[in-house]
């Protein structure tokens, strides 16, 4: 459903012509297949969010490839696609067709938007008249109304206040489980063991395991234990 | 391409709506603005400098028709230079295809430029009466959007990690707005070098010239009731062709290079 072959990623800084380039990721390759739940772990700057834009769609591979079937949805940024100026009616209705959405489906996600987001009239004013925790819970709950066969999800998500969160988490677990491949990046090794089958450590770029959950969370352990012990 | 038009028609009614939302007379703009702008070349052109009867019997309508055209392609050009700049947090968060920034830039302008070609159409109906020449006008507007995203693809990819460049592109709208046959028609200017030799070198120019000979065309078929000739279409076509091609060569060539910084 999801694999990338010997691929690798050039980058450099933007708006800096004269930057040096770096490989972000070098001669990854994966397949996932129906019920596969991939966490990716990894230190700062190992690649782990590249690899998930790759996958994605978003980034093209410098060398190599990725191919995918069905609807990717990536659970990343999403809040960047909000302007400010537009109402959250608005707002949905242009997100939705940014993350892949179909005419069809625009009714059905704008009445799961009102009912789950409690915004009430507020979904009629400019998205920059919200609060930091409205805007998350918009851009949230709309990323979560699309249907996804493949889903991406970097990092945790803080949408709104603390009551919000916590069904935002029950949301992103039920989201989780409909699709029918998950790759999940995370600092928090809980989420991890507690949503994925199958784990990849990256360092430098590189895939350094991968395997069964507990074996390679377990490697990773231990060589964290270990670094800090050398320091 | 093809696949990505609704998007990009999302994405120009987002940027449409974003604008008139500022506004409290919302929408109506989009008819105020070129009717406004109508009035004011009306008002000082025709009734209080008499000026430009030279050039065309009703010079303001003439002086009108050139800047609408003119304004499309220079909004059309600064919009996309920096299109990538302004959607990086778009870029880098969604796959987004990236042809439909720039096109939704050209989908909008184009359609501000819809909206002040319908004022002279109300306005010349309810002047002068119908006439059946203007059906071409809709080839023009077919050329016109072609070419405008030929040069919108042209710019978009290339200048993105450019700002030096994007910087010099209103001072280039500047100095082309002067060569452009937006205040003179090219008629105008060959008249004038008939015999010169520089009169070859001014051909070549207009053959050229992304938005000269469109304006012209209109201005034949809107002003003088006039057919275009078949020799004028091959030219408006071949070179809106052109500018579509080194648009999407472009697009191509530069988009990974762009991609491995942007995202």
């Amino acid at each position: 459903m999801l694999s990338a072959k010997s691929v690798s990623v050039r980058l450099r800084k933007w708006n800096d012509s004269d930057g040096k380039w770096h490989w972000a990721l070098r001669n990854i390759d994966l397949n996932l297949v129906e019920g596969d739940r991939l966490g990716v772990v990894g230190r700062n700057g190992s690649g782990k969010s590249t690899l998930c834009r790759v996958l994605a769609g978003i980034l093209r591979p410098t060398q190599g490839s990725v191919s995918s079937q069905g609807t990717v949805v990536p659970l990343l940024g999403f809040g960047a696609a909000l302007q400010p100026e537009l109402s959250g009616v608005q707002n949905v209705r242009l997100m939705a067709r940014l993350l892949g959405c179909s005419v069809g489906d625009l009714d059905r996600i704008q009445d799961e938007v009102v009912r789950e987001t409690e915004l009430g009239s507020w979904l009629h004013e400019p998205v920059g008249h919200y609060s930091t925790g409205m805007r998350a819970r918009l851009a949230f709950i709309v990323a979560t109304s699309i249907s996804a066969d493949v889903l991406l999800v970097d990092e945790a998500l803080g949408a709104g206040d603390l009551a919000f969160r916590k069904r935002a988490m029950q949301r992103l677990t039920m989201f989780m489980q409909k699709a029918r491949v998950l790759v999940m990046v995370s600092h928090q090794l809980q989420e991890i063991q507690k949503n994925c089958n199958k784990v990849v450590w990256m360092e430098d770029g590189m895939i350094r395991s991968l395997g069964a959950t507990k074996d390679v969370l377990q490697q990773y352990k231990e060589a964290m234990h270990s670094d800090r012990g050398a320091r | 391409m093809w696949d990505a038009r609704h998007l990009t028609y999302e994405l120009a009614r987002a940027d449409l709506v974003r604008h008139t939302s500022r506004l409290r007379l919302g929408i109506l703009w989009w008819f105020l603005d070129p009717l406004v702008l109508a009035l004011i070349y009306w008002g000082l052109v025709d009734q209080l400098l008499g000026r430009g009867e030279s050039i065309h019997p009703r010079y303001w309508l003439f002086l009108f028709l050139g800047l609408i055209v003119w304004k499309q392609f220079a909004q059309c050009l600064s919009g996309c230079s920096g299109v990538y700049n302004r959607r990086q947090g778009l870029i880098k968060n969604l796959a987004v295809p990236l042809v439909t920034l720039p096109g939704a830039v050209v989908l909008q302008t184009f359609h501000l430029f819809v909206q002040a070609i319908l004022v002279v159409i109300v306005f010349l109906g309810i002047s002068g009466g119908v006439s059946l020449g203007w059906i071409q006008l809709l080839g023009l507007l077919g050329i016109q959007f072609i070419t405008m995203f030929g040069i919108g693809l042209m710019v978009a990819a290339p200048m993105a990690r450019q700002p030096d460049l994007r910087e010099l592109v209103p001072h280039f709208l500047k100095v082309l707005f002067y060569l452009s046959p937006v205040l003179y028609s090219f008629d105008f200017l060959q008249a004038k070098l008939e015999g010169s030799e520089y009169l070859g070198w001014l051909n070549v120019y207009i053959l050229v010239h992304p938005v000269g000979d469109l304006i012209d065309a209109y201005r034949h078929v809107l002003l003088d009731d006039g057919v275009l000739s078949l020799n004028g279409w091959v030219i408006l076509v071949a070179r809106s062709a052109l500018y579509f091609s080194a648009g999407c060569f472009l697009q191509d060539r530069f988009q990974r290079h762009l991609l491995e910084g942007i995202r």
